[in-house]
């Protein structure tokens, strides 16, 4: 995969670009601030862009605005949205771009290196990748108000993986179970939370998880 | 017949109730003075004390007294500004320089204490008012019933005899001498307290030393907050780290010997990672809240909203675009909003929820509301004591109201400069 960076701490960028080109990527281009992206998205158009949420000049919210940015100008540019902490409202604004080929990780998950890169090859192949943290708080707190007692701790940690973006496959991978016994927890899930029938899409999943949790986590931010 | 008409009447009677009040507020206005007169025969004796409590202080025989003498003036006075702020409806603020220490220090202090002056300076002039206005009274008295009498006695014969049409007075008449008492008492009592009142630089004084105060208080919160942020640091982080290290000297301890054990040693470590650096952010996020940094402080509260699983009706203009705040008011007022959301859904039951922010005069007010189930209880743990705590740090206030059945209504209001 073609690949560019935008990070402005030169020990990650490096630290990203040796990890990713050690693992037989490239990466076509870094950026060490928020105005260099479009520009260098244009040139270089790779195949996925890994963004950074603080930028400069400014320090705030640069990346975010820059995902949103390329999004209108290339839709089909998987993006993964990396930050120093996650903010629930922040993962609202991009789901309302559309689940497909988004993510958005705590930057300690690229030291995970298997499951990073499993998750920056899930979004450039249209899927979604949601920082386990978010998904954990939304349950947290929507678990009070909406029937998820009924779920079995099995069934709990496969809705949290499901809303991650994982597939069946990884999810299977994950809780050492295999994928037949994951299509039975899901089902198990969807019926339990009289979701609409299940089979559609995994980013499609992500959304109608993420909306029976959060109500209405993406339609939020599109104020 | 001689039966007035219904206009002339009720023009009378209104007449009567005015006059009755009259009188009655001039009985108390005269009392007032009267009960004033023993006031002055002692502010008469005390015209005397004073001078001769000065001359024995100046020549020491009887410094150890003058402090005694200055604190029966300041009882003394202390019960005129209590009279007189009483019939003036406003109480006479009091502020003495407090009389402690060595005995030296008590003579030096009750000497120089501007309030003794001013509090010597009233003996006389409670004498010659007090005294004065009295005999005045004592004589208006007769005076009064005989005139305003007359009058009143006159309009009621009047009124009985008259039979012309309905014509109602444009204004009824008043009362010609009574309310001069009022105005004798009132005036007295205003000069009292214009005597007694603390002086300008006493005031002044009074203010340094409050906000020194809240200065002071604002200075250990902050050293509190200090001290926190470096326990967390050093217990929580630096600690992990210490762990991590040591589990990656296993790791390369056995890297050539047991190279699966090495790997298991690495995976603890990064496991150790991970929870330090959570441990960061949570940190991190007390002391700034990062969002805060992003977005200011009302896109930080809409983020909150997002996050509260109900509808949350936001008032954010005050705080809009341009309106920075101080960044240690914009974290209080974020640790606050969080707070009462995360109580809101937690306890309350409601469906709905306000947050409004207002600034006037250098401060910034928000209230929080809901529409659950109320009986927010301050103790076990709700987070209302830690709100309280985060508030009174900056010098600001929290009310908070919350019947049984609703609704919560939270109140906080912070100084923020202008």
């Amino acid at each position: 995969m073609r690949i560019l960076i935008a990070e402005d701490n030169a020990l990650l960028r490096e630290g990203m670009t040796l990890l990713l080109t050690r693992n037989g990527h490239e990466v076509v281009a870094t950026c060490a601030s928020g105005p260099e992206i479009m520009p260098t998205l244009r040139r270089t158009e790779p195949d996925a862009a890994v963004l950074d949420v603080r930028l400069p000049p400014s320090f705030r919210d640069e990346g975010l605005r820059a995902a949103v940015a390329a999004r209108q100008e290339f839709p089909e540019l998987p993006i993964l949205v990396l930050s120093q902490y996650v903010e629930q409202a922040y993962a609202a604004e991009l789901l309302a771009l559309g689940a497909r080929g988004v993510g958005y990780l705590l930057k300690d998950r690229v030291g995970r290196v298997e499951q990073f890169l499993e998750a920056l090859e899930r979004i450039s192949e249209g899927g979604t990748a949601l920082d386990p943290e978010v998904v954990n708080e939304i349950i947290q707190q929507r678990a009070s108000t909406r029937s998820l007692e009924g779920l079995t701790a099995r069934e709990h940690e496969v809705l949290e993986l499901m809303a991650q973006g994982l597939a069946n496959a990884a999810i299977a991978e994950r809780l050492f179970v295999t994928e037949r016994a994951v299509s039975k927890h899901i089902r198990g899930i969807f019926d339990k939370l009289n979701l609409p029938a299940e089979g559609t899409s995994v980013h499609r999943r992500v959304l109608a998880v993420l909306a029976y949790l959060g109500n209405d986590i993406s339609g939020e931010a599109s104020r | 017949m001689g039966t007035p008409p219904a206009g002339r009447t009720a023009n009378y009677r209104a007449f009567m109730a005015y006059f009755s009040s009259q009188l009655r507020r001039s009985w108390q206005a005269s009392c007032h003075l009267f009960f004033g007169v023993p006031v002055a025969m002692a502010a008469f004796l005390g015209c005397f004390a004073v001078p001769i409590g000065v001359f024995f202080t100046l020549f020491v025989i009887g410094a150890p007294a003058w402090p005694e003498i200055v604190r029966i003036l300041r009882r003394f006075a202390g019960y005129e500004r209590v009279r007189a702020g009483g019939w003036l409806g406003k109480p006479i603020p009091e502020l003495y320089l407090p009389l402690d220490g060595s005995p030296s220090d008590r003579v030096r202090l009750a000497l120089t204490d501007p309030g003794t002056w001013r509090d010597a300076l009233w003996l006389p002039f409670a004498t010659v008012s007090i005294l004065g206005f009295s005999a005045v009274v004592l004589v208006l008295w007769p005076l009064t019933l005989l005139v305003d009498g007359t009058a009143a006695a006159v309009r009621r014969s009047l009124e009985r005899r008259d039979t012309a049409p309905f014509d109602p007075a444009p204004e009824p008449p008043r009362a010609l001498l009574l309310p001069v008492f009022e105005i004798l008492a009132d005036a007295q009592a205003r000069w009292t307290a214009a005597l007694l009142k603390p002086s300008a630089s006493t005031k002044l004084g009074q203010r340094v030393a409050e906000l020194s105060e809240s200065r002071a208080g604002a200075m250990e919160a902050h050293s509190a907050e200090l001290r926190r942020i470096e326990r967390d640091l050093h217990d929580g982080v630096q600690a992990q780290l210490v762990a991590l290290s040591m589990r990656i000297g296993l790791a390369r301890q056995q890297v050539r010997n047991d190279p699966d054990a090495a790997t298991e040693w690495l995976d603890e470590a990064q496991e150790e990672i991970d929870a330090t650096l959570a441990a960061l952010r949570g940190i991190v996020r007390t002391v700034h809240p990062p969002v805060l940094t992003d977005r200011g402080l009302a896109g930080a509260v809409r983020t909150l909203a997002v996050s509260a699983d109900i509808p949350v009706e936001m008032n954010l203009a005050a705080v809009e675009n341009g309106h920075r705040l101080p960044a240690a008011v914009e974290a209080a007022v974020y640790f606050v909003i969080a707070e009462c959301l995360t109580n809101i859904r937690k306890h309350s039951g409601a469906t709905q929820a306000s947050v409004r922010f207002t600034r006037a005069d250098g401060s910034l007010q928000v209230v929080v509301t809901d529409n659950g189930r109320g009986g927010a209880e301050e103790h076990g743990g709700s987070g209302l004591l830690g709100i309280r705590r985060r508030v009174a740090a900056l010098d600001g206030t929290t009310e908070i109201t919350s019947p049984p059945g609703g609704p919560t209504r939270m109140k906080v209001e912070l100084p923020c400069g202008s």
